[in-house]
């Protein structure tokens, strides 16, 4: 994950994310990258079960999966780069998937993303 | 938010006295008495240390335990972060542990885990949780720390390598 300074949306690609995962490359989508900004509206935010969640489904996909909150970034194939990201409840981010199977990447996890959780939020 | 801003110094255990099984430390068997045994010792020792009431311990345990049942919170790189939110806390608190054989917790990377911290929070404070498994992940993807972590006998020795590290770790 790279720096918080404020601002809105993805910035200059010229810096990685820290990451201990090892980075895919797949060819790029055809029609570039494909972004989702989505509002957390999960009451605790996006915590480590949504993290995991997250992390577990975009490993399933070859292509890259990155969330944005400002401009501090996260490889979405990593739970820690996500819970570095510290998305508070009520915020957005933008999902921004790049890779041969992107648009069929995309819908499964902007749904992670955008879930309330329907969890028991006592623990 | 660094890890001394939260972390309980006198409920810090250097060495837990939780054994690993005899025939490997990724044992999945092995899995829920350790997992209980651990939580246990931690949430112990942060009553031992003035938080909550002994009344308050088992449930705090349960609850930490049934947050571990809808997923590991072993995130990897020989790390855990068991947590739970509780109305017995007005504000986020942890405490850390040692294990120095590794003990099997079902994480991510199947590796044993050497290294665990444990945090109860309010039900109302989501921004501190977030900030406090951030500062505990940050910390721990740095090896140095890690090591000279591991390399601590004693929970004076844990707290000084706490408070003495850089906010960048």
């Amino acid at each position: 994950m790279n720096g918080r300074a404020g601002g809105n949306g993805p910035g200059p690609r010229d810096t990685l994310p820290r990451s201990s995962a090892p980075a895919p490359e797949p060819a790029p989508c055809a029609n570039g990258p494909v972004r989702r900004v989505i509002r957390i509206v999960n009451p605790y935010g996006l915590h480590q079960r949504v993290a995991d969640k997250f992390s577990r489904t975009a490993r399933a996909f070859s292509c890259t999966v990155t969330v944005w909150n400002g401009t501090a970034k996260a490889n979405g194939k990593d739970i820690m780069d996500l819970i570095m990201l510290i998305v508070l409840p009520d915020s957005e981010v933008v999902l921004e998937v790049d890779g041969p199977d992107a648009p069929k990447a995309v819908d499964p996890l902007a749904a992670i993303l955008a879930s309330p959780g329907g969890e028991d939020y006592t623990i | 938010m660094r890890l001394c801003n939260f972390i309980v110094r006198d409920a810090i255990i250097p060495a837990l006295s939780v054994p690993a099984p005899q025939t490997d430390a990724r044992d999945p068997a092995a899995v829920p008495a350790v997992k209980e045994a651990v939580v246990r010792q931690m949430v112990q020792a942060l009553h031992m240390a003035g938080h909550f009431r002994a009344e308050d311990v088992d449930e705090i345990v349960k609850a930490v335990l049934k947050r571990e049942q809808l997923g590991t919170t072993g995130i990897g790189r020989h790390i855990a972060i068991p947590h739970s939110r509780h109305p017995a806390v007005d504000r986020l608190i942890g405490t850390m542990a040692l294990s120095r054989d590794g003990l099997p917790f079902d994480s991510l990377d199947g590796e044993p885990v050497y290294v665990f911290v444990l945090l109860v929070s309010p039900q109302d404070r989501p921004g501190d949780h977030l900030r406090a498994l951030e500062a505990v992940v940050r910390t721990m993807r740095n090896d140095d720390f890690v090591r000279q972590l591991r390399a601590c006998q004693t929970g004076d020795d844990i707290w000084a390598l706490l408070e003495g590290a850089a906010p960048g770790w």
